[in-house]
């Protein structure tokens, strides 16, 4: 099994076991960000990488404050229905607010790979507090409630089946 | 730059000749139209941030590379790299190439089509970003974000898991360490 990297050439054997090892895995191959904006990031990709830089800083400033109000087990719940929604409100944000997220980039990419501090990142989460209504709060209590409440009547419905296997070895035992 | 590559037509087992070249304005025309449709029945997370494009002027293009493969005249598989800013976690301040994104065409994915008219695109463009990180003195070093759904994929290649990225929305980071001529794959 040969794969020369000097020319970039390659035997059959190598090729099949190549082949083998995708298919094994599903065939799927994707990472990065590209997904369905692919189209974008291949015309700009600078600016595409540096808005989605800019989501994702966005997302992990949503998630720091709803991790910070102990919503327990309904926080992923809250994280996923408020996510859609702040990115809902940042398709289109205001001019200060655009200026406000720009900063916040050039501040992240002046300071990449270091540990330098980066004040303005926590203007984020203002941002978030800004942009979002009180209807979008109430979606996400809303998304909140609904999670706990599935999340209760699961963990009720496996505690009645494990109560009735086991009841009848309780009768046995007694009989 | 074009290079001749072998890969595998799923529907008949024959291996056939396709070219990995230079991005170009053909593939990116491709995916608008040939790729988007399928894909768009799958779920798209975020609308566009169309400001971003709009409000300023990205010059910095320089240190991003575009390759794609094609046969039969056909976009099959597209990889953007990035060659300068991003340093490895494994040996922290070595260089290495990041792999933007990766992808293969909707019709090379068992997900969408059965069989697939290619297999091998996505090995051989991941194989391709490795060789750039040799050219580039990087010694073989490559990064990437798996998307959930390939995991197993990059797991496989051996490359290392370094665990969920908070600043990448918890995708998965994989990491190609210094390339030793032995018998890795």
């Amino acid at each position: 099994m040969k794969f020369d990297w000097t020319n970039f050439t390659y035997d059959s054997e190598w090729l099949r076991e190549a082949v083998r090892i995708e298919d094994e895995c599903g065939g799927e191959v994707g990472a990065g960000y590209g997904g369905l904006h692919l189209g974008e990031m291949m015309t700009n990709p600078s600016g595409f990488t540096g808005m989605k830089r800019l989501q994702s800083i966005v997302a992990r400033e949503l998630r720091d404050s709803l991790t910070a109000l102990n919503l327990g087990i309904g926080t992923e719940a809250a994280f996923i229905c408020g996510r859609k929604i702040v990115m809902e409100r940042l398709a289109e944000p205001v001019i200060e607010v655009q200026e406000q997220l720009w900063a916040v980039l050039e501040e992240d990419e002046a300071t990449r790979g270091t540990d330098a501090p980066k004040p303005l990142r926590a203007g984020v989460k203002s941002i978030i507090y800004q942009v979002m209504t009180e209807a979008d709060w109430e979606a996400i209590a809303q998304a909140v409630t609904q999670s706990v409440h599935r999340h209760l009547i699961q963990q009720s419905q496996t505690l009645k089946v494990a109560q009735a296997e086991t009841t009848p070895d309780v009768v046995a035992v007694s009989a | 730059m074009e290079q001749s590559i072998q890969l595998v037509r799923e529907v008949d087992d024959q291996e056939v000749e396709a070219l990995l070249l230079t991005l170009s304005q053909k593939h990116v025309d491709d995916y608008n139209g040939l790729w988007l449709g399928p894909l768009q029945q799958y779920e798209q997370e975020d609308k566009f941030w169309s400001w971003a494009f709009k409000q300023r002027v990205f010059l910095r293009h320089a240190n991003y590379e575009g390759y794609a493969i094609e046969w039969q005249g056909r976009t099959q598989g597209l990889m953007m790299i990035e060659t300068q800013h991003h340093r490895s976690q494994i040996v922290p301040g070595q260089r290495l190439v990041y792999v933007e994104a990766i992808a293969s065409a909707p019709w090379n994915r068992k997900t969408i089509r059965r069989p697939r008219e290619l297999q091998g695109v996505g090995t051989l463009l991941m194989r391709f970003a490795r060789k750039r990180s040799l050219d580039l003195g990087f010694e073989g070093r490559v990064g990437a974000h798996s998307l959930p759904e390939s995991e197993r994929f990059y797991d496989r290649l051996d490359m290392m898991d370094l665990g969920a990225d908070p600043d990448k929305e918890d995708l998965v980071y994989f990491e190609f360490g210094r390339l030793e001529f032995e018998l890795h794959f």
